[in-house]
């Protein structure tokens, strides 16, 4: 966030910047958040198109944005429970309490029904009350809302909730509101809020719309540890549980985190490879193992081969890695070369900011972690091990075969729900309607008898690769039609997608429909299959 | 006082599809003892005017004074800023 910014900077720039594209949302509020916050807003995020709604005018009008963000002031929701407070009882605030919570439930259900994603602002306190002992607290009543909005959260998948009390504890109550403006405009919040909240906004929609990245490349000396280990050596690289070597331990941990959460860890370093490895095995302090690492290039080749290389290996697009180095030099070649990586560059004089730089990127956010994502980590790096195999294999079906994959293909299940999500956000090249789903929609389209939702896992000699395949199919004047088919990278070429398709086309026949066509809508990575479903006898729905 | 810095707040809060400069020539046109929302000045730009204000100079208004009669003219603007600048 940029808190120093002035206000009339803001405006200048957001005149300055217009976007290539346009994205139209919604924000439903019962203060006035025009015009500071709207600006901000286009200053984090100049795509961004909002219209404003309070909860009555959002209920009568048909609005279907995808995206609606919802900012209340508790104060607004009831102003009798507001006003008399410390007049009613403890049962008579649970009743106004109750009349709240079912207001918000009239106002919640369309709002999960008609959008794709939903931000929820968490209520808070204003914080100017002092409440003697003994008396009833309005913070109880704070909770009691906040902890409604919570389970309905639970029940809805698209609503998400965006903590206001964070950030409150970041710029301060003092600073958050500007007691002017109610009086003024009924606009509660101060410039310095209104600049946070727009960045918590933008941070939070891009942290659930954009593609997440899948692979983190690490650099080594001042990076992992502090010093150059093939000058220094081993006993002298600051590495340990004391300043300042904690701080590289510390971002390891980080690191090791993210591992956990499914994101590949690479390295690539210019270095003597015995020496690093030789830290990673032998260092007391290193929190990163060798295990962590699923493939590496250490050598005096230039870095930008080197991710390449590490792309190739790995079945993955270099659009999804992220690269962390304290050389500017080395951070400059890849943004010249690979602009589509995203690089990170660590300045080697502040290790401290490492970890929590690293942790506060929102790079690798995931909305949920399924039990795929810790296996990912383990089938890349029994990928690299195929791979190998591979090399040694002339005939590639004798290769498929000597691997002895078992495929299973079934109808979505709860478990199988948020892994075929997942999966439709992160799969771009085998994805040929390049349709995005949410959790809820898939969910919805299990229920329904229309349509079939079917996933296809596999496992083979090297270990289990879960779910790797998903498609989406619509029954509909006796025809099948695809609607989504995707394959995971990870197993491109080894006949996965035409398992997929027979079986469609075999579920169609038991349904009795007359025909198969598929929906393909081309994008810049989608365009290697084009012809897949030309070529398998299936007709382009139109 | 600075008139051409309060100028440079009014074009900057009046902004919209003209450029700074065809905006300063929209306001400079207009005779002082004229409603400003002619040229467009309403609730909103009114805030953005009054934000760049206390901005750029560094002072916030008094309670009374902030009132959109204050800022009706570009004569009137003057006189309300008059006392603090």
């Amino acid at each position: 966030m940029n808190t120093t910014i002035k206000y009339s900077e803001v405006l200048k720039q957001i005149k300055q910047k217009t976007a290539d594209y346009k994205q139209d949302i919604t924000v439903v509020c019962n203060v006035t958040l025009e015009p500071v916050y709207s600006d901000y807003l286009t200053f984090y995020d100049n795509s961004l198109v909002v219209e404003y709604m309070d909860i009555t005018s959002y209920l009568s009008t048909q609005n279907t944005k995808d995206t609606v963000v919802v900012l209340l002031e508790h104060s607004g929701l009831n102003t009798y429970l507001y006003d008399n407070f410390y007049k009613l009882t403890k049962g008579q605030i649970d009743t106004e309490c109750e009349k709240i919570t079912q207001q918000l439930n009239t106002f919640i259900t369309p709002l999960s029904k008609n959008h794709k994603q939903i931000y929820f602002f968490t209520f808070v306190n204003d914080y100017g009350d002092y409440t003697p002992k003994g008396q009833n607290d309005y913070q109880t009543v704070i909770t009691q809302i906040n902890q409604f909005i919570t389970e309905q959260t639970e029940k809805y998948p698209n609503i998400h909730l965006i903590d206001t009390q964070k950030i409150i504890t970041k710029i301060g109550a003092d600073n958050f509101y500007d007691d002017r403006g109610i009086y003024l405009s009924n606009a509660p919040y101060s410039k310095l809020g209104c600049n946070a909240l727009a960045y918590e906004t933008v941070q939070t929609l891009n942290m659930l719309c954009k593609p997440q990245k899948k692979c983190l490349i690490l650099d080594c000396d001042n990076v992992l540890w502090g010093g150059i280990v093939s000058e220094d050596g081993i006993e002298n690289i600051r590495l340990s549980r004391q300043y300042i070597g904690k701080a590289y331990r510390d971002f390891q941990r980080e690191v090791v985190k993210l591992y956990h959460q499914g994101v590949i860890i690479c390295l690539c370093s210019k270095n003597d490879e015995h020496d690093v490895w030789q830290v990673f095995n032998n260092h007391p302090d290193m929190l990163l193992k060798k295990e962590h690492i699923t493939a590496s290039q250490i050598n005096w080749n230039n870095k930008a081969d080197n991710i390449k290389s590490i792309a190739d290996t790995l079945g993955i697009s270099t659009d999804s890695m992220v690269y962390i180095d304290d050389s500017s030099y080395e951070i400059g070649l890849i943004n010249q070369v690979l602009p589509e990586v995203t690089t990170m560059w660590f300045n080697q004089e502040k290790p401290h900011n490492y970890a929590r730089t690293l942790r506060k990127c929102h790079l690798f956010y995931k909305e949920q972690i399924t039990s795929d994502d810790e296996k990912r980590n383990d089938f890349y790096k029994s990928q690299t091990k195929r791979e190998l195999r591979k090399q040694s294999t002339t005939d590639m079906e004798m290769y498929h075969r000597s691997l002895q994959t078992k495929i299973t293909i079934e109808k979505a299940d709860l478990f199988a729900i948020p892994r075929i999500a997942d999966m439709s956000q992160r799969t771009n090249q085998f994805n040929l309607s390049a349709k995005r789903y949410t959790q809820a929609e898939i969910t919805a389209y299990t229920q329904n008898p229309n349509y079939d939702v079917l996933y296809l896992k596999a496992e083979d000699i090297f270990g289990d690769m879960g779910i790797v395949g998903a498609c989406v199919v619509e029954y509909r004047d006796n025809k099948a039609i695809i609607e989504a088919f995707m394959i995971s990278c990870r197993v491109f070429c080894r006949g996965f997608e035409d398992e997929l398709l027979q079986h469609i086309k075999k579920n169609a026949k038991v349904r009795g429909c007359k025909g198969v066509c598929g929906v393909y809508t081309k994008t810049e990575k989608n365009k290697k299959y084009h012809n897949f479903y030309a070529d398998n006898g299936v007709d382009n729905y139109e | 006082m600075d008139k051409q810095k309060i100028l440079n707040c009014l074009s900057t809060a009046l902004e919209k599809d003209l450029s700074q400069k065809e905006t300063l020539q929209q306001i400079e046109n207009l005779p002082e003892n004229q409603s400003m929302g002619e040229i467009g000045l309403d609730s909103i730009s009114f805030i953005k005017f009054i934000v760049l204000l206390e901005e750029e100079f560094e002072f916030e208004l008094n309670d009374s004074d902030l009132l959109f009669s204050n800022f009706e003219t570009l004569e009137n603007t003057y006189q309300t800023l008059s006392k603090y600048l």
